[in-house]
């Protein structure tokens, strides 16, 4: 139950084929749906000739801006892009026409077939341009979406009286999610006469509302299901599929089918937002920490989706877990015609985390400190004030694993490293990073969650939530709570969940699942208990809520609530021919609070790992005038299993969280986030050098490489 | 119409221009084998064809006559499916599960020497990391079966083909396919291809001594080639681009032929092939004839290839086999890469410089460097010398920027890589 590696309820069936995802639904007759993109930066539209396409073969309806009932936007913060674009298109990605025909070639014939008149308007390709007085207007109310100003005390003269002080500037990927499986879904009347949409998402009731509002009917009249699905990672938080299949069947009162293609999902979907940072940490002579500035600028594209959401995470944590006596952390984001970015595992935590692992190890070299004993002696302890300002309310556990990590074969030999290139060619070198990573939506942001459980009549337990699935097997979780407050076997919770029927559990996001959700599942497991244990018989029903105390609120989606903490150490080898990089083998000492399901939490980091050396190494977008160039799976560079280290390990040396009865912390993010860091701290170690831009590319090492060896 | 045995049973399909996943998705409703890319790069649609693992997103169903193709569906209830789902299942390897079947078909398709790495190489998984994935394989202990390499349905003699294609200058041959299907995209039914599956010419399909030379049939699977011993003991860099070409499902689609016909700069086949001094043999109704596999390759995506001719193989001179002989590949990643550049360096006695060398993926052509190869004529094997070389080689190539590369990485690493391939080649003579 609670702490054992129980098989999850759907991975059989997944393995085996047979689990039904949401690419692979059908209905009879259904329609197909084709999506004309605008392909372009920034333009005006002049007209919308859709009469050839109208007339095509197999066509049913080819709707525009004109068609839409309701309101002609959305946005999980603020409506504003637009579900067909009216008079203008911010970003080559934008929805222009939608066909509806009886197959999908013939709504992509027919989509080639209308004609629309542009006339091209000078784009921002580049954040910092974005708020320069001629620049053109892209945002609903100008080009800052949102901004921060954070800290406490006066940080310039802090850093000016350091003994040493280390200055990093350096930008960040559009690193794409790439889930397996692409935006899919279908729709239909179900037979209460609403449109019912089952598709991939993250949040059931998020999209109803957004979708109601745009069909310009009551939620009521809207059904959302997300079955477990192929992989989210954050990427599927805003609306996809949704709305056009909803006005496909509003408009023709048939079932609709639509599968994005995987051109269509890297090249528009929402990315991980590219940051510029800035960063100044000092330290006095014996190693203390002084200052920290931060200026953050964030590209969150031509929309605001959760921009400011991102910017703010970021700017709590872009500190570390790490003692100041002054701080400044100042953030922007900004609307830009690059392409959207909104939510990404990390959430804003890899882009700034660069900055402040870097300059630890700087500053720990400049006083001559192993650079693991100078991050312990600047620890937060509880009762301090972090940097951003607000007070962290519990211990930092980092020193527990600091004990278990400098046993490890990694940072044990970390102090004897010479760098010269081994007899095969090749650098090698030891680099590492704490982390800090907030769980749960933050102050202001987080409602909590509601769950049901329910016995029925054969005395069948029930769980009742709309949490979606995403692939990390938060179900499976919530099962084994349910379990271990009822006495039963995980697998004899049945599942009654995902949808807008269901008890509001709100987002399957933000390390929120078992911490929030998870909560509120034992609660009902204890009321349901409770009702057992006292003799009632029949059908019993519990429901409950749980949502975290915040005792401050620095500003809207801050502070946390509580952190993970976690130490990730690589070893690198840098080949001196290619100045290709090559991870051989990961350590990650992880507190992740009470453990539910230890498979569970060791995948979530050596998934989130992965996706992190992804993002340090080789993904990001390349693009042309806004146009995404490397749209495909043989372009857009993932890693293989031959790209991940058959040497990972994951240690967990837990600590309950105070935060929650549970003592859970959240850790689907946790592992993603520092692995730049450590390859950026290795690389340092092998060349001397900080690289200015992530991923950090074999283009970029092979001349500070050169010079270096030379 | 097509007619093969898909899990046991036969299967009629009409003959209109899909891929096997489409037919397995769309009309036969067997959804186990998932659509995540369309270019054989996720391995989500993996299937067996003849007993082999293969992109079924990659396949164009003419080339399916007489094939036996099994899915997940039918995998899953054999003994071996049954070990693989369950050790995923129970130890983790399963968290969104898309890309789950597919792995369970490379695994049960293996290669018996294979490691849970080397059969993967070809199946992205977004959520595990692998890691739980490979410990997973590693404790199954079903052992693959081993696999016939040609169709035992082939039915079509060589002259036959010959006249057929000599006839219908429109045929397109298709054998692996994996590029060609790609590149069609959505306009598949619009080919008229013509499978070369259907040929029954073994010498095709082999590798061969032919008086002292060493014949590489144009239809060998990349797969077979890279399991090859004659391959291994006599041409070892052509298995080492066979390593480095896709994934299993990819190899065990894709020919050497088919490399060369498609003539990418970015294909590996070709500076390997050059630097070997092979030459190709094309063959045609009203004769056969020879020419370098240099002088074949004309540009990008061109070749010397006439209408209504075949590739037969390729020739490699005595002087070439059992040489010492390296190749590199620089790519963006450890398998599945698509060449940044490439070198092949070759030991041969009796040239001036002592090796033949050719790049690829910097110039539209393999690049040869007939100056640095002059230069190295000179006999001089000092650190500088080589300096000088590889400066000479750097200044003829001509490497361009795209999304995948700069011509000055590319230009440098070039650079690097002959300084290092001459140090290992001339190493064999002190």
């Amino acid at each position: 139950m609670i702490g054992q590696s129980i098989q999850k309820w759907d991975a059989l069936d997944k393995a085996r084929g047979a689990f039904l995802y949401p690419s692979d639904l059908h209905c009879d007759r259904c329609v197909h749906l084709k999506v004309l993109r605008a392909g372009r930066a920034h333009a005006r539209i002049l007209s919308i000739d859709t009469v050839a396409a109208q007339n095509a073969p197999g066509v049913l309806r080819v709707l525009t801006h004109a068609d839409i009932p309701g309101l002609n936007s959305f946005g999980l913060i603020t409506a504003d892009q637009p579900v067909l674009c009216h008079d203008r298109v911010r970003f080559s990605g934008d929805a222009v026409a939608l066909v509806v025909a009886e197959s999908e070639q013939e709504a992509r014939e027919a989509c080639r077939l209308i004609h629309v008149d542009y006339e091209d308007l000078p784009a921002i390709l580049e954040a910092r341009e974005a708020l320069a007085p001629d620049a053109p207007r892209i945002g609903q109310n100008g080009n800052l979406c949102h901004q921060v100003d954070l800290g406490f005390g006066d940080v310039e003269t802090a850093l000016a009286e350091s003994e040493h002080v280390v200055r990093l500037t350096y930008s960040t990927g559009r690193q794409e999610h790439a889930f397996l499986e692409p935006e899919a879904g279908i729709a239909y009347r179900d037979d209460r006469q609403r449109i019912a949409i089952i598709c991939g998402g993250q949040n059931p009731f998020a999209d109803q509302k957004q979708i109601a509002a745009i069909l310009g009917v009551p939620v009521e009249q809207i059904y959302v299901s997300h079955p477990p699905m192929g992989g989210a990672f954050g990427g599927k938080e805003d609306l996809n599929v949704q709305a056009h299949l909803a006005l496909a069947v509003q408009a023709t009162g048939r079932a609709a089918r639509y599968v994005y293609e995987r051109e269509e999902s890297i090249g528009y979907s929402v990315k991980r937002h590219r940051f510029e940072v800035d960063v100044e940490v000092g330290c006095d002579a014996t190693g203390k920490l002084t200052g920290f500035r931060a200026s953050l600028l964030a590209d969150t594209g031509a929309y605001m989706t959760l921009g400011p959401a991102v910017l703010v995470l970021a700017a709590e944590h872009a500190s570390g877990p790490y003692r100041f006596q002054a701080s400044r952390i100042q953030g922007q984001v900004v609307h830009t015609n690059t392409g959207n970015a909104s939510a990404f595992r990390g959430f804003g935590n890899p882009q700034v985390i660069l900055g402040i692992e870097q300059a630890m190890d700087a500053l720990a070299a400049k006083c001559g400190l192993d650079p693991v004993d100078f991050r312990v002696r600047n620890l937060l302890r509880g009762g301090d004030r972090a940097a951003a300002g607000h007070i962290v309310r519990n211990d930092v556990t980092l020193p527990r694993l600091i004990e278990a990590a400098r046993k490890g074969p990694l940072l044990s030999a970390l102090s004897e490293e010479r760098p010269q290139p081994d007899p095969d060619g090749k650098l090698r070198a030891t680099g590492f990073a704490f982390v800090w990573q907030g769980f749960g939506l933050g102050a202001g942001a987080e409602p909590g969650s509601s769950v049901t459980l329910r016995r029925d009549k054969n005395g069948h337990f029930w769980l009742d939530c709309s949490s979606a699935d995403l692939g990390e097997g938060n179900l499976s979780a919530f099962q084994q709570i349910a379990a271990s407050g009822l006495g039963c076997d995980p697998h004899d919770i049945r599942l009654d969940i995902g949808t807008t029927d269901n008890t509001n559990s709100w987002s399957t996001n933000a390390s929120r699942s078992v911490v929030v959700t998870g909560n509120a599942v034992a609660q009902a497991a204890k009321q349901l208990a409770a009702r057992i244990e006292a003799g009632e018989s029949g059908a019993l029903e519990e429901k409950a809520h749980f949502a975290p105390l915040f005792p401050e609120k620095l500003t809207l989606g801050a502070p946390h609530v509580g952190y993970s903490y976690g130490i990730q150490a690589v070893r690198i080898a840098l080949d001196t021919a290619t100045a290709n990089v090559t991870v051989e083998e990961v350590e990650t000492w992880l507190d992740a609070g009470t453990v539910i399901n230890p498979d569970g939490v060791t995948g979530q980091i050596e998934g989130g790992l992965a996706q992190g050396l992804g993002f340090a190494l080789s993904e990001d977008l390349v693009q042309r005038e806004g146009r995404v160039l490397n749209n495909r799976f043989s372009s857009y560079i993932l890693p293989t299993i031959r790209d991940v280290p058959t040497d990972v390990r994951v240690h967990l040396i837990n600590h309950p969280d105070a935060s929650n009865p549970l003592g859970a912390r959240g850790i689907a993010e946790v592992g993603l986030t520092p692995a730049a860091a450590a390859i950026a701290n290795a690389l340092a170690r092998c060349l001397g050098h900080r690289f200015e831009q992530f991923p950090i590319k074999p283009e970029a090492i092979l001349p500070v490489m050169e010079k270096a060896l030379s | 119409m097509i007619t093969f045995q898909l899990n046991g049973a036969p299967v009629q399909i009409a003959d209109q221009g899909q891929t096997l996943l489409q037919v397995l998705r769309d009309d036969l409703h067997l959804s186990g084998a998932k659509l995540g890319c369309g270019e054989g790069e996720c391995g989500a649609c993996t299937v067996l064809v003849n007993g082999r693992p293969i992109c079924s997103c990659l396949v164009a169903t003419e080339t399916l006559e007489g094939a036996t193709v099994t899915t997940i569906e039918a995998l899953a209830q054999t003994p071996d499916g049954t070990e693989i789902c369950s050790a995923l299942a129970r130890t983790g390897g399963v968290q969104c599960g898309f890309c789950t079947p597919g792995i369970v078909m490379a695994w049960a398709g293996r290669h018996p020497d294979d490691t849970p790495d080397d059969a993967l190489e070809g199946n992205l998984c977004r959520c595990t990391g692998y890691v739980k994935i490979r410990s997973a394989l590693e404790q199954t202990g079903c052992l693959p079966s081993s696999k016939a390499a040609i169709s035992d349905k082939a039915d079509l003699s060589l002259k036959d083909a010959l006249a057929c294609l000599a006839e219908n200058p429109d045929l397109i041959p298709i054998a692996g396919g994996t590029d060609l299907v790609v590149r069609a995209g959505h306009g598949l039914q619009s080919l008229r291809l013509f499978p070369l599956a259907r040929l029954n010419t073994p010498e095709l399909h082999q590798v061969f001594r032919e008086g002292d030379t060493l014949i590489i049939g144009a239809l060998m699977r990349w797969q077979d080639i890279l399991h090859d011993p004659i391959i291994a003991q006599t041409v070892p860099i052509i298995r080492d681009v066979a390593y480095g070409v896709g994934s299993p499902q990819i190899r065990n689609a894709a020919t050497i032929g088919g490399n060369i016909a498609t003539a990418s700069p970015a294909g590996d086949s070709l500076p390997a092939l050059v630097a070997l001094q092979a030459r190709i043999r094309l063959i045609h109704r009203d004769g056969t004839r020879e020419m370098p596999v240099a002088a074949f390759i004309a540009g990008p995506g061109h070749t010397q290839r006439r209408s209504g001719e075949l590739i037969a193989g390729f020739v490699i001179p005595a002087k070439c086999l059992g040489q010492p002989q390296t190749f590199s590949k620089v790519g963006p990643r450890k398998a599945q890469a698509i060449s940044k550049l490439s070198l092949a360096t070759v030991k041969v006695p009796d040239d001036p410089a002592g090796i033949s060398f050719a790049f690829g993926a910097v110039g539209p052509v393999p690049m040869t460097c007939p100056k640095a190869h002059h230069a190295l004529a000179s006999g001089i094997r000092d650190k500088d010398h080589l300096g000088s070389v590889a400066e000479q080689a750097m200044s003829e190539i001509t490497p361009i920027d795209d999304m995948r590369s700069t011509a000055s990485y590319r230009r440098r690493v070039a650079g690097h890589l002959l300084i290092r391939h001459c140090r290992e080649l001339f190493a064999h003579d002190s």
